[in-house]
């Protein structure tokens, strides 16, 4: 249930949405402006009588303001805003963020991810999240058209179509298919056990942080996350081809007395002109704020408005839900639906394995499902499983969070325990005496198959997990084997104050991307100088260690002299060279029931000019010799050859292979076929047959 | 080499791993068991002086490449330790694990063995009523007890020595000489006379003419005296059909063969060089030094040699 609204908040809401100001209010009521100011911020709450008068002022009945019983704002009193374009002239023509990010399915995914992770509510219990893939066509398509009241949008949408510009295609690529096929792909990406989009709807906080910000990185968790809803919001527009994202929020601490559906819209367009008017390009879909020119800001919808915009979450999970309305993968890899999901899952499974691996006895840090869907069937949810998709490294986290790791590896699923040190620069301000000097990172190191996608790379993260760099380590693989490395460095080592303080080290050295650790302008401004030296020795030092735990011993004969070596090499392949001489391609054949051998043998034939001249040789093989020899009862040519009275085979000039076949002569066979097994051989033909 | 049996066999690969390797009471590291090239090295830091150890195997077959209807009676799996030189056979009956696989542990007795041992694998069944037929194989491992580190490069082992010394009396009466090439064991073994002044040193020494020279000529000694031992090994065979031998002999012989013989197949090579050196053909040994050059690098080496003096000799002028 919905709990009760404060007086405060919803006597301010009544009075925007009537555009009544606290000073009219008073001077109906015949009460100070203070005092109705008071009612408002919730310093104070009227009497009753002063209550009874208020609702008459609002034109509402008494029980109304007393329980104050409130429907959400109407569906209908929701409508869009698109901001007018700059009076200077000035033109934009796409999210600059956008532009930053590669809008990929899988850039989309670790960005939504890890925002998710980063605003994890409740510590003991994963930020749970799901991503659905719904395609809806025919009727569905057009009931939600109307509920995002298309109309209302489109001639802008469709006044932003540019073939000439970059988001203009997308548009325009967006629209066709939309109205070709009559389809439109819906991606709702879904949070919970996180903490919603708080604060207010202007000023510092999450939700102003996702909907009204750019370039604005806001770090809201403190020391060990990164900046969530950073520059990596931008995915989402960008994944929509109609540069449309819709968003439900359930809020994990009340604003305006509320927690349940808070709702906006807000759509990304380039500059646009439309009936020979100007727009900047973006627009949000809420309620009109008479405070600000009508500007859409975020409403409390009803759950029907919700189920309509395909935003329905159940309630009392604090989180966050984004619909990207004409979702695309904008690198063009995946264009259907499975194709979408498998690369969801994949780039899911290549970034988050270690956030979604349990062991310890402790949950995992993040859970996330994929779910397709079409119209109104279900869908399956599927679980992106660790041990399914990165098996080998989920393995190696596993035994650390289970204390089961080892020193040395003797078996196929050891999992060796290293540690590597990073030297802690000190920080330019507040740089204290005590400050730790030295963090120990922990190494894991797992014997891996040679086939493995991931064989011989390292994977390094810090506290949340999130793959920040996955790389093959050059040089391995020569004489080492194949393995797989992860590097827990920062709070993933530990918690102690040097991993958190290298956890800080760490984030501060990390793009916006989060895929490296390496200088940026932060860590320039953070740290004394070195500190991109010390993370890259750091990096250095973890590769070698991987590469010495599974190193073989070198060859013996270390003083073997250097112009010998390649000399005494007995196996040093005279291999891929061309053999000069015919050679059996293929054997294919069966016994008859006569009890002979039919064999159909494909030849093999260097190209020359001179015609090959060979004795096929039949025989019986036996173990540790030559065979023992059985006759041909027939031979027959099947293709560039000719069998010769003598037995013997003649093949065409210049042709490459050639077939026979032969069938043995049962009174040859040294036993009996059916106990044998037959090989063939060509030999020189000296002086007709033996 | 292609052969047919005349009953269905298992579709696709059987696969042997070795999963873990225990050298008397303690478990051999992970790097010494290479799972690509299949080799266990057991020549460790621990020395030689072990009795047993003891393979843990797995065999597999690709799923559903065991056909129940050719068979499905009497399935078994046998592990099986061979050695040429010492000419031991070990067989070990595996055992199904429940998951489809074979597992068993192979014990192997140092006392038995000497250099390389043969790990291989065979599955049974009874097919068309004939039992213990083998209805699969693996791919052999190679357990190397004198291998430091399970590479497949296999090298002429290098000893060098003062032919003179007491405790090789079988290189006395070599004593005079630069080096000398037994190609009798198995690695084969190039000594290097210690005593024979400079030449280890210049072997050791940075590129010069001189030395490539000199390593070249090592090269067509080493080839040529291993071409004709390999030879030897085939000709005792003693069939009229020699098959190409197995280990390094084997290996010299096929990498040398097509140039003594390039249009040949081995095989008729092989016999052709078995009747040239019975009939003591005097063309013969040229075609063996000419085979030699190819593995002694010797065109190139004094090649670079000659152009080498022939610029010293230039800029001294």
């Amino acid at each position: 249930m919905e709990e009760a609204d404060d007086f405060g908040p919803w006597l301010g809401r009544q009075l925007r949405r009537r555009s009544m100001s606290q000073n009219e209010l008073a001077l109906t009521l015949d009460v100070t402006r203070a005092a109705v100011s008071a009612w408002v911020t919730g310093r104070a709450e009227p009497r009753p009588d002063k209550k009874r008068a208020i609702a008459a002022a609002l034109g509402l009945d008494e029980v109304a303001v007393t329980v104050r019983e409130e429907t959400p704002t109407q569906a209908a009193s929701v409508t869009w805003y698109h901001r007018p374009a700059h009076v200077d002239g000035g033109r934009e023509f796409g999210n600059p963020a956008a532009f930053a990010f590669d809008a990929d399915l899988s850039v989309l995914a670790r960005e939504a991810t890890q925002n998710s992770l980063d605003e994890r509510l409740d510590n003991s219990r994963p930020v749970r999240m799901r991503y659905t893939l719904h395609q809806i066509t025919g009727k569905h398509l057009f009931r939600f058209l109307d509920a995002i009241q298309w109309s209302e949008i489109e001639p802008h949408v469709q006044a932003a179509e540019d073939p000439k510009r970059k988001t203009g295609r997308v548009i325009a690529d967006g629209l066709r298919e939309m109205r070709e096929n009559s389809s439109l792909i819906l991606l709702r990406i879904d949070d919970f056990n996180a903490n919603g989009l708080t604060g207010s709807d202007y000023d510092d906080g999450r939700f102003a942080a996702v909907v009204r910000r750019q370039l604005d990185s806001s770090k809201s968790s403190g020391d060990t996350a990164g900046g969530s809803y950073g520059l990596g919001k931008a995915t989402l527009w960008a994944t929509s081809r109609l540069g449309l994202v819709l968003i439900n929020s359930t809020l994990s601490e009340t604003h305006e007395g509320r927690r349940e559906r808070r709702m906006i819209g807000r759509l990304d367009l380039p500059w646009h002109v439309v009936d020979g008017r100007e727009w900047a390009g973006p627009g949000w879909f809420g309620e009109p704020d008479r405070t600000r020119g009508d500007a859409a800001r975020s409403w409390w919808a009803d759950t029907e408005t919700a189920a309509s915009l395909h935003l329905d979450r159940p309630e009392g999970e604090p989180g966050t839900s984004f619909l990207i309305v004409g979702a695309h993968d904008a690198s063009g890899d995946a264009q259907d639906l499975p194709a979408m999901r498998d690369k969801l899952v994949r780039s899911l499974a290549d970034d988050f394995w270690a956030a979604m691996t349990t062991g310890g006895g402790r949950p995992p840090l993040l859970e996330v499902t994929v779910v397709t869907r079409r119209d109104d069937e279900e869908g399956v949810e599927e679980r992106v499983d660790p041990h399914v998709h990165a098996p080998v490294r989920a393995r190696a986290l596993r035994a650390f969070l289970n204390g089961e790791t080892v020193d040395a590896i003797t078996g196929p699923t050891d999992v060796a325990r290293l540690s590597v040190s990073l030297v802690l620069p000190a920080r330019k301000a507040g740089a204290r005496g005590d400050a730790p000097t030295r963090h120990d990172a922990v190494l894991l190191v797992t014997p891996c198959a040679d086939d493995d996608r991931h064989a011989n790379h390292i994977t390094a993260m810090r506290g949340n997990r999130m793959t920040v760099v996955d790389r093959r380590i050059g040089g391995a693989g020569v004489n080492t084997v194949a393995f797989q490395a992860v590097l827990l460095a920062g709070v993933a080592a530990g918690d102690a104050s040097a991993d958190l303080a290298a956890e800080r080290l760490l984030r501060t050295s990390e793009p916006p991307e989060h895929n490296a650790w390496r200088r940026t302008d932060d860590l320039t401004a953070s740290y004394v100088r070195g500190a991109a030296t010390r993370i890259a020795e750091f990096l250095k030092a973890a590769d070698v260690a991987a590469v010495t735990a599974v190193a073989r011993p070198e060859p013996g004969g270390g003083d073997m002299p250097a112009p010998l070596r390649d000399i005494l090499r007995l196996d040093a392949a005279g291999a891929g060279r061309t053999t000069g001489y015919p050679t059996v391609k293929d054997l294919d054949g069966h016994l008859q029931e006569d009890g002979a051998w039919r064999i159909r043998v494909e030849v093999r034939l260097p190209e020359r000019p001179d015609a090959w001249h060979l004795v096929p040789k039949l025989r019986f093989a036996v173990r540790g010799g030559g065979g023992l020899p059985v006759e041909w009862a027939t031979l027959v040519a099947r293709s560039n050859c000719t069998v010769e009275g003598d037995g013997s085979l003649t093949f065409t000039p210049l042709s490459r292979s050639a077939v026979f076949e032969g069938v043995s002569d049962p009174t040859s066979h040294p036993i009996e076929a059916a106990l044998s097994v037959a090989q063939v051989d060509l030999a020189r033909a000296v002086g007709g047959a033996r | 080499m292609k052969r047919l049996v005349p009953y269905p066999t298992v579709a696709g690969p059987v696969e042997l791993a070795v999963v873990r390797v225990r050298v008397d009471d303690w478990t051999l590291p992970v790097q010494l068991v290479n799972t690509t090239d299949r080799i266990v090295a057991l020549h460790t830091d621990r020395g030689t002086d072990w009795n047993e150890a003891r393979l843990t195997v797995a065999v597999t077959t690709a799923p559903g490449a065991l056909r129940p209807e050719h068979h499905g009676r009497d399935q078994a799996c046998t592990a099986v330790l061979r050695e040429r030189a010492t000419n031991s056979v070990t067989a070990v009956r595996l055992h199904p694990d429940g998951s489809g696989a074979w597992t068993g542990e192979v014990s192997l007795d140092h006392t038995r063995h000497a250099g390389r041992v043969l790990l291989e694998a065979h599955l049974t069944a009874t097919v068309d009523d004939v039992a213990g037929r083998i209805i699969g194989s693996t791919e052999p491992w190679n357990v190397d007890l004198e291998a430091r580190t399970p590479t497949a490069v296999r090298t002429v082992r290098l000893v060098q020595v003062d032919f003179a010394a007491d405790d090789r009396p079988e290189l006395h009466r070599f004593r005079a000489d630069p080096w000398h090439v037994d190609a009798w064991g198995d690695p084969p073994v190039l000594y290097l006379n210690k005593a024979f002044e400079g030449l280890v040193d210049l072997l050791h020494a940075d590129a010069s003419p001189t030395r490539d020279t000199v390593a070249a000529q090592v090269g067509v000694d080493v080839w040529s005296t291993l071409f004709l031992a390999a030879l030897g090994a085939a000709a005792e065979s003693g069939d009229d059909e020699p098959a190409v031998p197995g280990g390094w002999h084997g290996t010299v012989l096929k990498r040398m063969l097509p140039d003594v013989f390039p249009d040949l197949s081995p095989a008729d090579a092989l016999a052709e060089a078995l009747k040239r050196r019975r009939e003591g053909d005097a063309g013969f040994h040229a075609l063996v030094l000419h085979a030699a050059g190819r593995p002694a690098r010797l065109n190139p080496m004094l090649g670079g040699a000659i152009r080498a003096l022939r610029r010293a000799s230039e800029s001294g002028r």
